[in-house]
């Protein structure tokens, strides 16, 4: 099958468009700087994305039989990659991309059935699909993550990092960062390994919420859950203020005080008391939801 | 299904793969079901259904998984139909779409084995699998390995995959299949009192 | 290819090799597998027609389940409640003075109120729910109004507990929180409908 390849070079634009008719195997390159920002879209099928040390994007994969185009192209630090779907709805669209970008770029990928991994990027990181799961690793920078039913998954290095991640009933696993992140499913359990936060947000309706990590002096945790157990295990010292309510759920605390009946008539127990010098606010509140408050 | 022969190889090379060339039935049916129909799709399942779910069956080393995980690859293949260009025959491309599965699949359920074993509850048991006569001990010995070397063994020394097909379908490099190899053969020679 | 890459094997001779390759290709599943099978390629060969019509709106569903209804409207003085019957509109929401969105700040255990500009956006948001649903591939769909039901349930459950405890500062911030999501999947779906739509007329 022919490929026709147009180049046109301007000052600052370099634009490759492929066409393709069917089916078709990709490999391109393009010169790109070391903080690029590179948008990806792809409905259907994959996204694999590394960083690596060369200034240069490089996109090689499959493109499904009614993709109309891949898209690939720069206009000096934005780069654009994108699987374009048909006018006619069509289920020949799952496409495979594997993709190569300087490390220090900032990605961005969306799709809606679409497996998305991204191994090595510093910059900032922005996903958004439906149904495909995410697993992130070695990320640097800030991280904003939403999915339907996606499952999560990232892994840090330990740095610093504001995050974010979204599902409606996808799980999200989180392991090794720090700083502040902020986690909400309906249905999806969520669960923190390692690291420690300064704030850190939970809210699920009925999902499960798993915080083995540690809390920062004058850090800030917030629960909100209606039907999820808790599991909350600090790693390292621990000095905070607690408030944790809950209607018709028990709460275990390792910490010694007692939950007490917020009223004599009604089910629900309260829980506050203060560790160490208290510089911290861990506030917890859950309908039907059980709480474990531990340290290790 | 017997394998080839080996009488094609020679002694320090690796011996022809297992799966058959595409017949032209198959290639009608390919064609078909590239134009959703469904019938010849089953078709197309009911003849290589075995092989997909031995490969399955073998790499993971449990029963419900691998049933799953055969269901997962089928339905990823369909939706994935309009890649096959015949490079290779269609039962190795639907192996190559059955480890995917197996993969992703694996890199799932560690992430769900870390979160349970965080709250305190144990991680399933697998059930061992076996065949009949002096081979069920090599199934059931294949089972014990551990998933890198056992993911090697099956798909070059059962499938007859050279090391440059089973790194490529396993994501790793063909020395590392040669190395996971060489540990299979170790730890099964172990397991099987057999002189290497 | 050469001998020094370390693949000295006899594969003609070695005990092991020759017993793996014996093995059989094939395993029959203990199951026919195939109805699983058959069943998700059905759905996405369907996908990209028109999806099953539904008749009433899909939220009608959770409140047609309860007995009764507790909507947790403010009021200028605290908190007041009342129930709607089974069978009543839910999409009419009774006009009632002072219904404003604001947290009272400070203390633990704040009080909360509903504003109508909140529930101008979810009724708006609800209406055109079933038809974004519907532009959804089935799985998503299917997910979606799990879930939906899942908060709505939750609604639902703390409603009923204010019942009996109106001033619960515990319940009452549950309550908006779980409104708040709903609406926050409701805006997604809305927001992933529409770039659905954008996608393809490209």
């Amino acid at each position: 099958m022919k490929t026709m390849v147009k180049v046109l070079l301007a000052a600052s634009l370099s634009l490759v468009l492929i066409q393709c008719k069917a089916a078709e195997r990709v490999d391109r390159t393009l010169d790109a700087p070391a903080d690029a920002i590179v948008t990806i879209q792809n409905t259907a099928g994959s996204v694999v994305v590394r960083g690596w040390s060369r200034k240069a994007v490089e996109v090689k994969g499959d493109l499904g039989r009614d993709v109309e185009e891949l898209v690939f192209e720069r206009d000096g630090k934005d780069i654009r990659i994108e699987v374009r779907a048909p006018r006619k709805s069509s289920r020949r669209l799952s496409s495979d991309l594997e993709i190569r970008l300087p490390e220090g770029s900032s990605v961005n990928v969306s799709g809606v059935s679409t497996d998305i991994e991204i191994f090595d990027v510093r910059g900032d990181i922005r996903m958004s699909v439906v149904s495909g799961d995410v697993s992130v690793q070695g990320f640097g920078s800030d991280i904003e993550v939403a999915t339907v039913s996606g499952d999560v998954d990232a892994e840090g290095r330990g740095q610093k990092s504001d995050a974010r991640f979204n599902t409606v009933s996808g799980d999200i696993d989180v392991e090794n960062i720090s700083g502040g992140i902020s986690m909400t499913s309906v249905s999806g359990d969520l669960a923190v390994l390692d690291g420690a936060f300064e704030r850190a947000k939970f809210n699920t309706t009925s999902g499960d919420i798993v915080y083995h990590a540690g809390l920062e002096g004058n850090g800030r945790l917030d629960v909100d859950t209606v039907n999820g157990d808790l599991d909350i295990r600090f790693r390292g010292d621990i000095s905070a203020r607690f408030d944790v309510e809950t209607f018709n759920g028990d709460i275990r605390n390792c910490f010694g005080p007692e939950p007490v009946r917020t009223s004599r008539y009604t089910p629900g127990r309260e829980l506050s008391f203060t560790e160490g010098g208290g510089a911290s606010r861990v506030t917890i509140k859950t309908l039907n939801g059980d709480v474990r408050l531990c340290r290790n | 299904m017997e394998p080839k022969p080996a009488a094609a190889a020679r002694a320090t090379r690796e011996v022809q793969p297992v799966t058959e060339e595409t017949s032209s039935d198959e290639l009608a049916w390919i064609e078909r079901a590239q134009k959703s129909d469904t019938f010849a799709f089953e078709a197309l399942y009911r003849k290589h259904v075995d092989r997909v779910y031995a490969l399955c069956l073998r790499m993971t080393a449990n029963v419900s998984e691998a049933e799953d995980c055969t269901q997962e690859a089928f339905i990823q293949a369909w939706s994935k139909l309009d890649r096959f260009r015949g490079d290779s025959s269609f039962g190795t491309w639907l192996h190559r779409v059955a480890v995917n599965t197996v993969l992703g699949r694996m890199r799932k359920s560690n992430r769900e084995r870390d979160r349970i074993r965080a709250v305190g509850e144990v991680a399933p048991m697998h059930e061992s699998i076996g065949d009949s006569g002096g081979l069920r001990d090599l199934e059931k010995a294949m089972d014990e390995l551990p998933s890198g070397a056992r993911h090697v063994f099956v798909l070059h020394a059962v499938y007859g995959y050279s090391h440059e097909e089973t790194g490529d379908m396993l994501g790793i490099a063909s020395g590392t299949s040669k190395a996971q190899l060489h540990r299979a053969r170790r730890l099964l020679a172990q397991q099987l009192n057999v002189g290497l | 290819m050469s001998k020094s890459d370390g693949n000295d094997i006899d594969y003609e001779r070695d005990e092991l090799m020759l017993a793996a390759r014996r093995l059989p290709a094939g395993i029959a599943p203990q199951r026919d597998l195939w109805p699983g099978i058959a069943g998700a390629i059905e759905e996405s060969a369907h996908e990209q027609g028109s999806a099953p019509s539904r008749g009433r709106p899909g939220w009608n569903r959770i409140f047609a389940q309860a007995a009764a209804v507790v909507l947790l409207i403010g009021g200028s003085s605290g908190v007041t409640w009342f129930a709607m019957k089974q069978d009543a509109q839910p999409t009419t929401v009774p006009a009632v003075e002072s219904l404003r969105f604001e947290t009272v700040a400070g203390s633990f255990g704040s009080q909360y109120h509903l504003g109508p500009e909140f529930l101008d956006a979810r009724n708006d948001l609800a209406a055109r729910l079933d038809e974004e649903l519907a532009r959804l591939p089935a799985a998503t769909r299917i997910e979606v109004e799990t879930n939906l039901e899942t908060i709505r349930a939750a609604i639902l459950e703390i409603n009923m507990a204010l019942a009996e405890e109106p001033g619960n500062a515990l319940l009452q911030s549950l309550l908006v929180n779980a409104y708040r999501d709903e609406l926050a999947v409701m805006s997604r779906v809305d927001g992933i409908a529409n770039s659905a739509v954008r996608r393809s007329d490209i």
